[in-house]
């Protein structure tokens, strides 16, 4: 019997710093309001369902978050980043942790001109 | 082939070259709708903006329908209200209470009806859950009564804007096949376009 491999996809977003907090105190806020908006809207069974993941890439700055979730839960997650409280930007979805990095890698250039005035 | 763009039509940020291409390299949105200002001149981009105005404030326009930018009438949907919108081309729906009653009365008049994303965006778990069962109600009576269903972002600050998958996002919730969506909304600008320049 084989088994069917689990896909992931992973998601970019930007997340904004809040006054008189670091980057740590921010994240922590954001997952905090993240976590209880996704069980909130989509449920408890749901939500561990989705193996949502915070992981961590060395090369990019630290506004820059990457979530990993499954495939089959990448909307859900989507909406309840949407309705999260947290000042973000939902960048990109993309299927490797690869192809995300050239694509944020893209990114700063159109922010940091002044593009997008954000914080 | 066909090429179907996403649309925005209800940003309440301020119009700015930069912007545009700002939004369209991050979100990947192609036209996005911008609350006319008299001020506006030069507008690089103008094949893909369209400028919103309401009924009331349509004198402001001046020359600048002669510029070539296409503009679209809105209104808000007010049932108490006396105003005829059966000659506008948009409306923003903010309270889909006794809409019923909206649709049998302006039905077959090609209306879009609107819905802004950031009106619903803090509203508590139970209300969302209810925003989108009534969209998909909404949605179907749009068929019948042929309006066009319009989701938009409503964003007055960037970290409301929303990518065209976050869009799709919510049209795959709200039961709407999401290349379906985009190509009659494509269509409907190009109804009102054509409408527009004759």
């Amino acid at each position: 019997m084989t088994l069917a491999k689990k896909k992931f996809r992973y998601i970019c977003i930007y997340l904004v710093r809040h006054q008189h907090e670091d980057n740590d105190q921010t994240l922590v806020k954001f997952k905090h309001n993240f976590y209880s908006r996704f069980a909130e809207i989509f449920g408890q069974i749901d939500f561990y369902s989705s193996n949502i993941r915070f992981l961590k890439i060395n090369e990019l700055s630290p506004e820059f978050v990457i979530i990993k979730c499954k495939l089959e839960f990448v909307d859900m997650l989507l909406l309840s980043l949407y309705f999260t409280s947290s000042t973000i930007l939902i960048l990109n979805v993309s299927g490797t942790i690869k192809k995300m990095k050239k694509r944020i890698l893209k990114i700063p250039h159109y922010i940091n001109d002044g593009g997008l005035p954000l914080g | 082939m066909k090429i179907i763009k996403t649309v925005d039509l209800g940003t309440r940020l301020v119009y700015s070259d930069r912007l545009v291409e700002s939004i369209k390299s991050l979100f990947d949105i192609d036209i996005l709708g911008f609350d006319f200002d008299k001020n506006y001149d030069n507008v690089f981009y103008e094949s893909n903006i369209i400028f919103r105005t309401s009924c009331t404030s349509k004198k402001n326009i001046g020359n600048n329908e002669k510029n070539g930018y296409f503009f679209l009438l809105g209104s808000i949907f007010d049932l108490y209200s006396k105003e005829n919108v059966s000659n506008v081309d948009i409306l923003n729906i903010k309270d889909i209470r006794d809409v019923k009653f909206f649709f049998k009365k302006y039905g077959g008049k090609n209306i879009g009806m609107e819905f802004l994303l950031s009106d619903m965006r803090y509203f508590f778990g139970d209300k969302i859950g209810k925003w989108f069962s009534d969209m998909k109600w909404i949605h179907e009576q749009c068929i019948k009564y042929d309006f066009q269903f319009i989701l938009s972002s409503g964003a007055s600050n960037y970290s409301e804007l929303l990518s065209s998958k976050v869009f799709n996002a919510f049209l795959t919730k709200i039961n709407i096949e999401t290349k379906k969506y985009w190509n009659d909304l494509n269509c409907w600008l190009n109804d009102k376009k054509s409408l527009y320049w004759q």
